[in-house]
């Protein structure tokens, strides 16, 4: 510490001295248990449907149970409930921290924000089970949701830009600029693709104001910036803060990570229509959304780069600290979907990958490998700060944690590449007659092995979340494993 | 010190403004074109509103998350359109709020299964899919021919759509309810019904007397894709 | 949107000014030799903040 301490100016300023408020942090451990209240919650469902897609019987035969509408409550409880109670606790946490001071608004505005975005949640779910949707991908809920969900929002970002304001620190961290940009755009996104009309004020039903190819377009340009700024921005902003925490080391760049920032928001937004290569979409709108897909992997593989290289030179601790190894795993899948995300936007690509598993394997390796292994890298490390405890129950159990979890999201995306790839070399294959060789049902057969695979991977993903679940109850309960034969990994005490 | 705080806050509102600039612009320059309909919609005969009854069974299809499997888009692609038909045209979906062109196909795609299979094929399949193509993953939809439709306020949902731009004419929003059960009704004066919204498939779907969600969904499933008369488009007509 | 169509080759042509120009001064700015001691103590921020003034053992 105090070799570092000297190279900080700020170091040796006592924080004593400063008037500075305890920092709210009842609501963000409220969010941390939501965080992981949703997100078994959003795995289970999708083993289930997984399953379902493997076993149909499974569908029960009821109105609630079909595969059409539990596919919807997976995604938003992985997306919206998992990740954004990740993200919104975390911004909380962080933009306190990092601007030395107390949420604007204080107490009542962070527990307005947490029931207000629980209330949102479940008021999406037990829909979707009735079958009140709205049909568009990952904007499902219908028009009474997303108004209550857009005065959450815009709450959230007020107390988010007036924590910004009322800062110690003179200077914005680029964390809170990821954050920022997060919840900007997903307000425009949110309020431009529900724009609908209601049949009828007492009714669930309403009809979009686009039709078709607008609507379309609308879809996916709010689609696909849901994975640039939830997905991707908001999580970036996690990493931009954990990593350096985990490692005790300043990001390795930060004018890297400002160039990141930029050219990410610059390029991201323009990259949705490449989800209608092929369409009745005219081609221009098309092709421009591939060109600038390819050029995004420039500043998303700045990022990664940011992220690992700030080991260098401590690299040892991820032998030490499997915490750390849920991190930087994450910021290697972030590059592998990245690369691999503006190769299935190529229209020649994209023509056999659309329509098949590819996609969805594609989106786990994103929201398994980036996502889930980012949050649960945080949870490692916001646990026992939050309930103020000198470690984790059991540094073992989150190594066994992580290796099942990547064998469960190795399983996962290789099945879906294998599946993926067969499905759409099956709907293009001809005979020597010249006819089209396979029946459609014939390539949902040939799928079965790998639906088998896949919801094995989802299981043990599964398992690996329970694993954390018990590890951060004893974890806040107090208590400590007898791990002696392990390094030590107690958290550095306070140098004041 | 003032003047400190000054900077401060015009720094973030500064990076703010940025910040929604930047993500704004792409999404203008790339959808406001599209809504010059002129260049993007192609120029065909034959597209017309739903009618009442297949509008019941297109937000059935909604519902129930048929999107989720299967697709209503064929590429121009040689496999695709020898398996499903002519490629999907933009104006085939002007009048869908919200479109249905979907992401996967778990299942065929939909496009233009209009006429493919017969009614008592639909309703059979519907029921159990696994009675009529063993090897099949779809969900049982068994219970849709247990629910009657309530068509008391299928006006205003025409009402809604003409708010958003569908032509429904007052002819059509006066008569909703009266061709909504003309349609499934097999001894019913039906020449309105196609004056107003021609090749709409008519008759009593299930066998049940009263108008069911199954009766809904499958007149929404035999019109799919046969609206557009392909045979009196010019070359030029399809062009975007 | 009327408005929005006509501006639409006016926008579209501004775009493109506005993104090359914004984003090279970005770039150069941040990238200006002189500021680089600054990004460095930047980057120090999260690390800071070692404890919680709102804990209990501190």
């Amino acid at each position: 510490m105090s070799a570092l301490a000297a190279s900080q100016p700020y170091a040796n300023r006592p924080y004593a001295d400063h008037k500075v408020e305890p920092y709210i942090e009842s609501v963000v451990r409220a969010f941390v248990i939501a965080t992981i209240f949703w997100g078994v919650a959003a795995f289970a469902a999708g083993v289930y449907i997984a399953l379902q897609l493997a076993f149909p019987v499974l569908n029960l035969g009821l109105e609630w149970t079909t595969f059409g509408r539990l596919r919807p409550l997976h995604t938003s409880a992985a997306i919206f409930a998992f990740g954004g109670n990740a993200l919104l606790g975390s911004s909380i946490y962080i933009v306190q921290r990092t601007c030395r001071a107390r949420l604007f608004g204080g107490e009542p505005v962070g527990w307005f924000l947490f029931f207000g975005y629980q209330l949102f949640i479940v008021l999406a779910a037990t829909g979707y089970l009735f079958g009140i949707t709205q049909s568009k991908e990952y904007a499902e809920p219908e028009w009474y949701v997303d108004l209550w969900l857009t005065l959450v929002w815009v709450v959230y970002l007020v107390a988010y830009t007036g924590t910004l304001l009322r800062r110690e620190e003179p200077h914005i961290y680029v964390a809170n600029w990821f954050y920022l940009s997060f919840i900007i755009t997903v307000a425009m996104l949110h309020i431009v693709n529900n724009l609908a009309i209601p049949v009828s004020l007492v009714g669930t039903k309403s009809y979009s104001l686009f039709a078709g190819v607008q609507d379309a377009l609308t879809q996916w340009w709010y689609g696909h910036n849901a994975v640039g700024f939830f997905l991707t921005a908001g999580f970036l902003g996690m990493m931009y803060y954990f990593i350096p925490k985990q490692a005790e080391r300043p990001i390795y760049s930060y004018r890297l990570s400002i160039v990141h920032f930029w050219s990410l928001i610059f390029l991201y937004i323009w990259a949705g229509p490449h989800h209608l290569h092929y369409t009745a979409l005219p081609d221009w709108a098309s092709t421009l959304g591939m060109v600038f897909s390819v050029m995004l992997w420039m500043p998303s593989w700045g990022g990664m780069i940011n992220g690992l290289m700030t080991l260098s030179g401590a690299w040892d601790k991820l032998r030490t600290d499997p915490a750390l190894r849920f991190s930087v795993t994450a910021v290697a899948f972030y590059g592998m979907s990245t690369f691999e995300g503006p190769v299935m936007s190529i229209r020649q690509v994209n023509a056999l990958s659309h329509y098949t598993d590819w996609t969805i394997g594609h989106v786990h390796s994103g929201a398994l490998g980036w996502n889930a292994f980012i949050t649960f890298g945080m949870l490692y490390y916001i646990v026992p700060v939050l309930w103020n405890r000198q470690r984790l129950y059991s540094i073992k159990l989150v190594s066994v944690h992580f290796w099942v979890a990547t064998i469960g999201i190795l399983l996962y995306i290789t099945a879906m590449w294998v599946s993926g790839i067969m499905q759409g070399l099956m709907w293009r294959a001809y005979d020597h007659l010249g006819f089209l060789q396979y029946s459609f049902i014939e390539t949902v057969e040939a799928m079965h092995p790998f639906y088998v695979i896949r919801a094995l991977g989802g299981v043990l993903f599964l398992t690996g979340a329970l694993i954390m679940v018990y590890n951060l109850w004893r974890t806040a309960r107090g208590d400590l494993r007898n791990e002696d034969s392990l390094p030590t990994l107690a958290r550095p005490q306070p140098a004041v | 010190m003032f003047i400190k705080h000054a900077t401060i806050e015009r720094n973030t509102i500064l990076l703010a403004v940025l910040t929604l600039v930047t993500v704004a612009i792409g999404g203008l320059v790339e959808i406001v074109p599209l809504f010059t309909i002129e260049t993007t919609i192609e120029r065909v005969q034959g597209m017309r509103p739903y009618s009442p009854l297949e509008l019941a069974g297109r937000n059935i299809y909604i519902r129930e998350g048929c999107y989720l499997c299967h697709s209503q888009q064929i590429r121009p692609l040689r496999d695709e359109v020898e398996r499903y038909g002519h490629y999907s045209l933009a104006a085939e979906s002007m009048y869908d709020h919200p479109f249905q062109w979907g992401s996967k196909r778990t299942g065929p795609d939909l496009a233009r299964v209009g006429g493919k299979y017969s009614n008592e094929w639909h309703v059979a399949h519907l029921v159990d899919p696994r009675a009529v193509v063993p090897q099949s993953i779809m969900p049982p939809y068994a219970f849709l021919a247990q629910k009657p439709v309530d068509p008391s306020d299928i006006a205003d949902h025409l009402k809604a759509l003409r708010l958003v731009g569908v032509p429904y004419s007052d002819e059509m929003i006066a008569s909703a309810k009266a061709d909504f059960t003309a349609q499934a009704e097999p001894d019913a004066d039906t020449d309105g019904v196609l004056a107003r919204y021609p090749k709409a498939a008519l008759g009593d779907f299930d066998g049940n007397p009263r108008v069911t969600e199954m009766d809904a969904l499958v007149a929404y499933l035999q019109m799919l894709g046969r609206l557009v008369e392909f045979d009196r488009t010019q070359p030029g007509g399809l062009r975007q | 949107m009327t408005t929005l169509l006509e501006s639409y080759p006016w926008l579209r042509s501004l775009w493109t000014v506005w993104f090359f120009t914004l984003f090279v001064g970005l770039i150069v700015w941040t990238m200006w030799p002189s500021r680089r001691d600054l990004w460095t103590k930047r980057g120090e921020i999260p690390l800071l903040d070692p404890h919680n003034p709102a804990a209990k053992d501190n």
